[in-house]
């Protein structure tokens, strides 16, 4: 009989990381917070007649939280953060003038995506969804985080 | 159908652009006032 077998179907797991203490939580929740209110206040300013800041201004909101809960990460930082931007917002935004179906460009544009998270390291890559505002024209940043807070 | 037309890629690069070091200055600012002084440890 192994030793696995004898300790039975099932090992209780002992989890070994240290939680934020609720204070801390409090914290960060409270100074991400507002954070995304100035965020959001930006997005209003800039939106104007654009349907498009809307798909804009994910991408952003998701990699502030991801930057602020993971500062460690190679991936969070600054510079890394702002060429990814630059070099697939750019590819992003050029495809979506393309006169093709939002399903293709979608595809095209996540797997773009995926090919310069591997080449780089950097995990926030915003033009996913800028094919996005050919299926939703009329859609305001309101409705765009709709699906996030459901 | 509406959707990005080539006049409009100036203009949303450069919101995106906006938003990108507004994410960055805000990262910085928050991981200090969390008194997490270490970010950015290195830019790159």
């Amino acid at each position: 009989m192994t030793e696995e077998s004898q300790q039975g179907p099932s090992k209780p797991l002992i989890d070994s990381a240290k939680r934020m203490p609720m204070r801390n939580l409090l914290a960060l929740v409270a100074v991400q917070a507002v954070g995304l209110a100035v965020i959001l206040s930006v997005s209003w300013l800039l939106e104007g007649d654009l349907s498009i800041v809307a798909t804009l201004l994910v991408p952003p909101l998701v990699s502030f939280v991801l930057i602020v809960a993971q500062p460690q990460l190679p991936s969070s930082r600054p510079l890394r953060v702002l060429g990814a931007y630059a070099l697939t917002g750019f590819l992003g935004i050029c495809l979506s003038i393309l006169p093709w179906p939002a399903t293709i460009l979608g595809v095209m544009a996540g797997a773009t995506a995926l090919f310069f998270f591997y080449l780089f390291g950097v995990f926030h890559a915003p033009h996913l969804p800028c094919p996005l505002p050919r299926s939703w024209p009329a859609m305001s940043w309101q409705m765009s985080l709709r699906p996030m807070a459901s | 159908m509406a959707g990005y037309v080539l006049a409009d890629v100036p203009k949303a690069y450069g919101i995106l652009m906006i938003y990108t070091v507004l994410v960055i200055g805000l990262a910085i600012v928050t991981n200090r006032v969390l008194g997490y002084r270490s970010y950015p440890d290195k830019w790159w």
